[in-house]
């Protein structure tokens, strides 16, 4: 049974219990008819559809094709924290850095190589890795909207890779605790490059929305959720 | 914004205008309130097209409320 149909249960018998209450005991008719719209919203929700694909089985696919960049990682013996590049075409590129010297300082030269797999730009060489996201729903979101809610539309209700996420913006950080997160695939590469899988798709969203480089800056396990500091990197140099 | 939930939403924010535009003038006729139900409900219904599970029952119902409430008021009219 989807979210849809129990919400819409739920509702139902409110305004079944609330209509009977307001016409036989306190015999109000205003209060009866707000009881039928209860009704009425109930049914109504009932009524919707829930979504035809279940969305733990669009995680999975989200998973399994980090095990594609998983195995591109290891081809290039890759170990560098990557930076997510705001997106070009509305999609979201993470550089991963060939050679370690990678400061802010080079974010521009980074910002404007060229997307190609093994790319080599002003002396610097790395891996342009496309990474996936529902670009359709982030495409949707307005303008300015808060990383915190951001995070929640995506890990939450669209992936449900997480129970909940919190996120504290101050200065050029963004503090995200991510809640009750799915356990993913184990994947060395992707996790010392990208994070974990939330990890990494908070960033990439971040990256989408601010349309900013985003940089991992740390990851820490607590129990079972993961706090992440994320740096806006403001720098044009 | 998903299509279904603003559709819901909206449909519960006119019946909550519906409800207090009634009450604040003192409406008590059960047939008055389900009339407007049935306005907003097929109004809203019929701008966001929304995909139902099964046959509108909720819509039918409504509509059929709605052309008894109109016939029996023609019918008392003309009485007058």
């Amino acid at each position: 049974m989807d979210r849809y149909t129990i919400i819409g249960f739920v509702v139902t018998i409110l305004g079944i219990v609330y209509s009977f209450f307001s016409f036989y005991i306190i015999s109000s008719i205003p209060s009866t008819a707000v009881g039928i719209s209860i009704i009425i919203l109930g049914i109504n929700t009932i009524l919707i559809p829930g979504s035809s694909i279940s969305k733990n089985y669009v995680y999975s696919i989200f998973m399994e094709s980090y095990s594609n960049i998983e195995a591109l990682l290891l081809q290039f013996d890759m170990k560098e924290r990557c930076v997510y590049l705001p997106p070009k075409d509305k999609k979201v590129f993470a550089f991963v850095p060939l050679n370690i010297d990678l400061d802010p300082s080079k974010e521009r030269k980074v910002r404007e190589s060229p997307i190609r797999m093994v790319t080599h730009y002003q002396g610097m060489s790395g891996l342009m890795v496309f990474l996936p996201l529902p670009y359709d729903i982030l495409s949707e979101l307005p303008e300015g909207m808060k990383a915190e809610k951001t995070l929640n539309i995506i890990l939450v209700d669209q992936l449900t890779a997480s129970g909940s996420v919190k996120a504290v913006e101050f200065l050029n950080k963004i503090i995200v605790r991510i809640s009750g997160f799915q356990e993913t695939t184990e994947l060395p590469s992707v996790q010392s490059v990208f994070g974990s899988i939330p990890t990494s798709i908070a960033g990439s969203a971040l990256s989408f929305v601010y349309n900013k480089p985003i940089i991992l800056l740390e990851e820490k396990l607590e129990g079972n959720d993961i706090i992440d500091i994320f740096e806006v990197s403001t720098k044009h140099g | 914004m998903d299509k279904q939930k603003l559709y819901i939403e909206t449909l519960g924010i006119v019946f909550l205008i519906i409800n207090i535009g009634l009450i604040i003038v003192k409406e008590l006729k059960l047939e008055v309130y389900m009339s407007f139900y049935a306005v907003g409900y097929l109004f809203i219904t019929g701008f966001y097209a929304p995909k139902k599970r099964y046959f509108d029952v909720v819509g039918a119902g409504l509509l059929i409320i709605f052309c008894y409430n109109s016939l029996m008021l023609i019918i008392n009219s003309m009485n007058i």
